[in-house]
């Protein structure tokens, strides 16, 4: 547990002293809640804003996109070679893993909450009776993100090919869900199709609890992501090849 | 000389990374087969209607169906009253008609968060029966604009090989025989022109293939992704050189690729975007795309 | 002084190939064993799966007479590395760096201060403690690499190529530096491609060519036993061992 939490403390501050890390949780999400709010901003009434839609959207976004950070991460110590060091000395790999996982899910957090309690203030979205489930619904999506990224950047043999295409999915994920412009259909095959994203399923097990306060489905959501969380730290820890984790020398692998 | 010896050095790099190259080929293809499954620009209200309950109902509820559907333009189904605000949000409804007022003049109340001007041209339609004039992209055009979105994407993960090479001193090794690096850029520039627009072209022979809707003309489809492609491969070269890293260069240019289809009115049509941003969209190549579709 | 540290029967084979070809040697507590071979001849993956960082196919290895398997925790405790890359964080202070490498092996509090402190002296790197690596001279990442791997105090410690890219006077730093460390207790097997320090620094040497040990003898008796052949020194030795033919595509 000392060495756990020694690991976490200087994960933590690398992740907090990496600006591309910060800018991309911290500033990014911002900047696109307000372009997207100004941009649609014509679209929608007073009572409901565009501002207020993708306060809501983005977020998720941005964590599924979390999960290219957290491969990244993954294979930060190949990179700067000090992913020896790690494996020779008295570390466990569940520690390793889990040390990774729980300083991206913490950073990243508190870059959510800090960007869903500042939107919410600036814009007024009445979301302060859900801010805590949201919350936490958030960080539970960003733990699951993170362990899946992590199983990419640890357990992946083709690391290389993955990491490049990774974006494509989780952008075509986003805009099935709505998290650039709100897609809706009445046709039942169309829906399943929407519904294949599990960002539709949190964005919209968020607007159910906020505007229609229907609490059941971010708690079913919330649960699944933790689940899928759980296998996915498993399979990390299960998958973790000392080999491919000390391996920096990967043609093309750059931090 | 050197710009060609790069150009055919890049080549021979990217077929040895067969399984990327692969993926890359079929992803766009993947992705354009889902878009056409997406209702993007139909020009018809979806409208959630909440009806009067019970059997003692029954026989009005059956008489609204019937009016409904001699609408034209409108789609519509029983609204849920325990999700609606959700099923507005996220665009399954555009509006929610609410008939179980018992008003006389005015039978029915409009639930939406869609402004005045849209409030009013729906209860119009409804009242006329009449066809939304709401007009969007067609399928071709929101095909191409979506695709130039892909593609500035895709482009960047093969001008990525420039930072690597930044990176292990390969470009300052080409500088030590040649006096300057504008060669090499031009080099990478070609191959990611060159690959890109191979792609792209297997993916138009595809969607014209399995896609219904989408159709270019001869003069269009010689033009445009001559077009499409030059404008990915600048905007990726560009990302290339000003990151540090290829995750920045992956990431930035899908946000990049996000603002400009947005922007260019892949998603939002550009009469409905505020005056400010009506004059950025012409930055977006996804515009440039539309626009030429139209003059063509 | 007994046997710290007992390989046998060591093999690996990578696709088929055997780049380890059952090999046994012993280290003995206190010396200074020179490790060397050819470029492709085994020695990184021997070296590597001794630190637990590469499964072996077959063999044991013993610390202090048990496998290393049944006490892994105690034996990763009692082991130092220096790898040949520079395993350090370029963005956190030299004190951070030893800090944190050192606390991994279940060190807090004032003993970690103090050992940080120790390690940063020995290594003429404390009065650059607070300075990022990032901004450090070659030769001062390099001994920052050693502070890293010896601030635990490890009994045994492996040294792969510690000078390698550097200038003369860190590499006297770092050789002299070695010598004192194994004259307080730490028995250390290094492993280089400097002829030169080998001779300087080892009591004893191992030369490994195509995944075989092909000779493993005190360096006395060694350079006694090829003068005759007229090598006069441990380079000779060396190449008459191992031939002058180039090693392409061996690694």
């Amino acid at each position: 547990m000392p060495i756990l939490s020694r690991m976490l403390y200087y994960d933590i501050k690398r992740r907090v002293k990496d600006g591309f890390f910060i800018g991309y949780n911290l500033i990014f999400p911002l900047v696109m809640i307000f372009l997207l709010g100004y941009l649609t901003s014509e679209s929608y009434g007073t009572e409901f804003t565009g501002y207020h839609y993708y306060t809501v959207v983005m977020l998720p976004f941005c964590v599924a996109m979390a999960m290219i950070t957290a491969a990244y991460a993954g294979k930060e110590d190949a990179y700067r070679k000090t992913a020896l060091r790690l494996l020779f000395s008295p570390v466990t790999k569940a520690q390793i893993v889990l040390a990774k996982l729980l300083s991206c899910t913490i950073v990243i957090s508190l870059c959510n909450i800090m960007v869903l309690s500042s939107a919410s203030l600036i814009i007024r979205l009445p979301i302060w009776g859900a801010f805590f489930p949201v919350i936490l619904l958030l960080t539970i999506e960003t733990f699951a993100t993170c362990a899946i990224g992590l199983f990419i950047g640890l357990g992946m043999k083709n690391f290389i090919i993955v990491k490049n295409i990774l974006n494509i999915p989780i952008c075509a994920g986003g805009i099935l869900a709505g998290s650039f412009y709100p897609i809706g259909t009445l046709n039942p095959k169309l829906n399943t199709v929407l519904h294949l994203s599990p960002l539709t399923w949190i964005n919209k097990s968020i607007f159910l609890y906020v505007f229609d306060h229907a609490p059941s489905l971010l708690w079913k959501t919330a649960g699944i992501c933790l689940a899928v969380g759980i296998i996915f730290t498993g399979l990390a820890v299960k998958f973790f090849k000392r080999e491919e984790y000390s391996h920096g020398d990967l043609p093309g692998f750059d931090q | 000389m050197g710009t060609c010896q790069v150009l055919i050095n890049n080549l021979k790099r990217s077929w040895n990374h067969k399984g990327l190259l692969i993926i890359t080929f079929i992803l766009p293809v993947v992705l354009c087969l889902i878009l056409g499954l997406i209702p993007f620009g139909k020009a018809s209200w979806r409208i959630g209607i909440l009806v009067p309950e019970g059997a003692e109902a029954a026989g009005e509820r059956e008489a609204l169906y019937k009016n409904l559907a001699q609408l034209e333009g409108i789609k519509y189904e029983e609204a849920s009253p325990k999700t609606l605000h959700t099923d507005l949000i996220t665009g399954k409804y555009h509006m929610v008609v609410d008939f179980r007022h018992e008003d006389e003049k005015k039978p029915f109340a409009i639930i939406t968060y869609r402004n005045e001007a849209k409030k009013l041209a729906l209860e119009e339609s409804i009242l006329k029966g009449v066809r939304s004039k709401e007009e969007g992209l067609s399928l071709t055009e929101r095909a191409m604009a979506f695709l130039q979105t892909l593609f500035i994407i895709f482009s960047t993960i093969h001008a990525s090989a420039l930072i690597r090479d930044k990176q292990n001193g390969t470009l300052t090794r080409y500088r030590f025989a040649k006096k300057n690096q504008a060669g090499y850029h031009l080099g990478f520039f070609i191959y990611t022109f060159i690959i890109t627009h191979f792609q792209l072209l297997l993916s138009l022979v595809s969607l014209s293939i399995f896609e219904k809707g989408f159709s270019l003309t001869l003069m269009e489809a010689l033009v445009i992704p001559l077009l499409m492609t030059l404008n990915a491969a600048v905007i990726a070269l560009l990302i290339c050189l000003s990151s540090n890293s290829e995750v920045s260069a992956n990431v930035t240019s899908s946000s990049l690729a996000a603002i400009m289809s947005l922007l260019g009115g892949t998603f939002i049509s550009i009469e409905a975007m505020p005056p400010l941003l009506r004059l950025l969209s012409a930055l977006s190549p996804n515009r440039w795309i539309v626009e030429l579709l139209r003059v063509i | 002084m007994g046997s710290l540290l007992e390989v046998k029967a060591l093999t690996k084979a990578y696709d088929g190939k055997q780049v380890v070809r059952g090999i046994n040697f012993s280290v003995q507590e206190g010396e200074i064993l020179g490790y060397i071979g050819p470029n492709g001849a085994g020695k990184s993956t021997t070296i590597k799966m001794i630190i637990d960082v590469e499964k072996k196919d077959n063999g044991e290895i013993f610390y202090c007479g048990e496998k290393i398997g049944n006490i892994m925790k105690v034996y990763k405790k009692a082991i130092g590395v220096v790898p040949q890359e520079i395993a350090i964080y370029e963005d956190i202070s030299a004190y951070d760096n030893v800090k944190f490498f050192c606390s991994l092996y279940g060190h807090k509090g004032d003993d970690l201060k103090e050992r940080v402190k120790e390690a940063l002296e020995f290594t003429g790197l404390w009065e650059h403690r607070k300075g990022l690596p990032a901004k450090f001279s070659g030769g001062m990442k390099r001994r920052l690499n050693i502070a890293c791997s010896i601030a635990h105090s490890p009994k045994l410690l492996f040294m792969d190529e510690p000078t390698a890219g550097i200038d003369p006077q860190s590499r006297k730093h770092i050789m002299e530096s070695i010598k004192i460390l194994n004259a307080r207790g730490t028995t250390i097997v290094y492993v280089s491609h400097y002829m030169e320090e080998i001779e300087a620094l080892c009591n004893r040497i191992i030369i490994m060519d195509h995944g075989e040990i092909i000779e493993d003898m005190e360096k006395s008796q060694l350079k006694l036993k090829f003068e005759k052949l007229g090598c006069k020194n441990l380079e000779d030795i060396f190449l008459r061992l191992t031939g002058t033919a180039l090693r392409d595509g061996e690694e």
